[in-house]
């Protein structure tokens, strides 16, 4: 009986080997070797463009055959997920009015064999920027009336921005500009106008205006001396100090809405200094009261003051509440470290300020010495590349070292110049703007 | 007696297989009220804080349609249940509104109306979809899946209570935290609605909540310096 079952089986086995056999089909192709070529100009790289100019580049290959057809596409895309690409041109060199809002975007250029299907592509960042993306921004006064003025990098000039872009007249008296660009969100960019009368506010790629004179304060009759801003704690706060008050409100991390009125003076009895210390991407910043001649500090999505009271190492050490010296001008030197310009008596000091975390930990002080009046001095701006300063006092330039308070002259305007500004170009930080008036 | 046994057992498997019938649902369409997964099913509508100066508001009530949109307008309309207060035309009017073609969603406008008899007393309306022609009441509940994944509620009926007079309304808790204004009081809230100049101050934005300690605390400054004290109706001083 097994017998029969093992027989049968193997038989039926058999049957369904033999059913299962196919006849394969003919395998006849014959084998060609698909030609190698690519793209050899522009490799990955970055375009920078500024809006509405035309975007032109002229693309090199290897191992193009004539008698093949070939096909190209440029393509452009945001720098999102959820972004899909957009054919702007078939040619295979590109020329292309960029009509592309500001902001940043991947540039793709393929070129395909027609007759094989393949293919070779190339991704470019594209940055198209504003027509103010690179340069200084300057507050000046012409015939009593103030105006905006940018230097581009390439060279470009361009006066009485604010009245030709807006169609609108701006009589104040200008103060200062202030422009404000977080990494994390550059698409935030603003320029802060003061004048005599007022704060507003102008998107930095295009000095449309985003926020008229007056609309962020409930009460403002006016504004006097030096100001200051900054978007601070990962964007979670805007500080603002004018009249020597100081002022919050959330920043754009909390709403996309967020240059809207900012708080009444914070309370306490202080003349705050116009410059935010910070320890940058920290969640407390640090301001100098000139009255009480004392550090404060304002932590994240607070409206109070705090005031520490730690003493310091360094040079000489410093209780945080008694400093006891009158800051005059201030600058970043590192995203950990600030250099201030200080005035007692009848001496000028080069302070260190330096941040272990929240905190200020180390202040260095050194009397500045080797230049010989110190009674005229207009400007200062620190290095971010190493620790000196650069102080203007009447037509002279002099470099400080913050280290020891050591300076010397390195540039002098012809006698009769005075000097109104100084500004340290930070990136690349080699070189130092001065503006005479 | 064994065979006849699995037959029988055999037989009765076989037949107890039967083709299933598939059951579709025959009849009108349905209008539900609806509300988000966290809101709730009734409201207080004060006209103190309303910022209409024609003695009538209107509060927008959600519907959507359970049934599949069809390409022709249809009426609807909400009707007032026999537990309301409010009296309607006197306290409220529901107006006969149209489901405008292939749409599943509408806005329903519940138009109040300011009577001197609110100032005093609070009054109730209880409103549910009126069936008509084209709509029945629809099936409540949950729904799950909508657009944002959403868990929305229908309702069967939506309560409004409306009134003229000052209650603590509920975000004052959120004005607590942020502004530190303390116990509510009419007063204090009046004074707040001149600062902000707005009635509803629950349009208030997170900036305003930030800096409404400080924004308050001015205002009374300003106000104290001026006319002195500011007393509530309990007899205490107004302080932020």
């Amino acid at each position: 009986m097994i017998r029969n079952i093992i027989k049968y089986n193997l038989l039926l086995i058999t049957i369904l080997m033999i059913v299962g056999c196919n006849k394969s089909f003919d395998q006849q192709f014959s084998r060609d070797d698909v030609s190698y070529f690519s793209i050899t100009y522009p490799m990955d790289t970055t375009i920078n463009i500024i809006r509405l100019d035309t975007l032109k580049i002229g693309p090199t290959f290897t191992g193009l055959k004539s008698s093949v057809n070939y096909s190209y596409e440029w393509t452009v895309f945001e720098n999102s997920s959820s972004s899909t690409p957009r054919v702007i041109s078939r040619d295979s060199n590109l020329q292309i009015k960029v009509d592309q809002l500001p902001g940043k975007y991947y540039l793709t250029f393929s070129v395909k064999d027609e007759s094989t299907g393949v293919k070779d592509v190339k991704l470019y960042n594209l940055n198209v920027n504003g027509n103010f993306y690179e340069g200084w921004f300057i507050a000046n006064n012409k015939a009593g009336k103030g105006q905006l003025s940018f230097i581009r990098d390439d060279g470009d000039l361009m006066f009485n921005t604010l009245e030709t872009i807006n169609e609108k007249s701006y009589p104040e008296k200008a103060l200062q500009s202030i422009v404000s660009v977080e990494s994390s969100s550059v698409q935030y960019a603003n320029v802060f106008y003061f004048t005599n009368k007022g704060v507003s506010v102008f998107d930095a790629n295009t000095l449309y205006e985003k926020v008229s004179q007056n609309a962020f304060f409930t009460q403002l009759s006016g504004v006097q001396g030096k100001s200051n801003y900054v978007v601070c704690h990962f964007n979670y706060d805007q500080l603002m100090v004018v009249n020597k008050e100081l002022r919050a409100n959330i920043g754009p991390i909390m709403s996309s809405d967020f240059l809207t009125t900012f708080s009444e003076r914070i309370e306490g009895d202080y003349e705050m200094f116009p410059f935010a210390f910070q320890n940058v991407g920290g969640m407390s910043t640090h301001y100098y009261d000139n009255k009480n001649k004392r550090f404060v500090t304002i932590g994240f999505g607070q409206r109070e003051l705090g005031y520490p009271s730690t003493t310091t190492t360094g040079s000489t050490p410093f209780k945080l509440s008694n400093i006891g010296t009158t800051f005059m001008f201030a600058d970043y030197n590192s995203s950990t470290r600030q250099v201030v310009i200080t005035s007692d008596t009848n001496k000028k000091y080069i302070y260190t300020i330096n941040f272990s975390g929240d905190n200020i930990s180390r202040i260095d002080a050194y009397p500045i010495q080797g230049i010989a009046s110190l009674n005229n001095i207009m400007a200062f701006a620190a290095s971010s590349e190493s620790l000196i300063g650069f102080i203007a006092d009447g037509n002279k330039i002099y470099r400080v070292e913050a280290g020891t308070g050591a300076a010397k002259e390195i540039y002098a305007f012809p006698e009769g110049t005075e000097i109104a500004d100084l500004q340290m170009y930070k990136r690349p930080n080699k070189s130092i703007g001065a503006g005479t008036l | 007696m064994k065979y006849i046994l699995v037959t029988i057992s055999v037989l009765a498997i076989l037949f107890s297989c039967q083709k299933d019938t598939l059951s579709t649902y025959q009849g009108k369409e349905a209008i539900a009220l609806y509300v988000g997964e966290y809101e709730a099913d009734s409201t207080v509508f004060s006209f103190v804080f309303s910022e209409s100066l024609t003695g009538r508001d209107t509060f927008f009530l959600k519907l959507r349609l359970q049934g599949a949109p069809k390409s022709v307008d249809r009426k609807v309309q909400l009707e007032a249940l026999n537990q309301s207060t409010a009296i309607e035309n006197t306290d409220f009017v529901l107006p006969e509104v149209v489901l405008k073609a292939d749409s599943s969603f509408l806005l329903y406008p519940v138009i109040l109306l300011n009577t001197e008899r609110i100032e005093r007393q609070q009054l109730t309306l209880l409103v549910a979809v009126k069936e008509n022609e084209f709509f029945s009441r629809a099936a409540l509940g949950l729904s799950f899946g909508q657009v944002n994944n959403t868990m929305d509620k229908s309702l069967g009926t939506y309560k409004i209570h409306i009134n003229n007079f000052y209650t603590e309304p509920h975000y004052w808790v959120d004005f607590q935290y942020y502004g530190d204004v303390g116990e509510y009081s009419r007063v204090k809230f009046q004074f707040m609605q001149k600062v902000y100049e707005i009635k509803d101050l629950s349009k208030l934005s997170r900036g305003d909540l930030y800096n409404m300690g400080l924004r308050l605390r001015k205002a009374l400054a300003d106000y104290e310096a001026e006319h002195g004290f500011l007393i509530d109706e309990n007899n205490n001083r107004v302080e932020f």
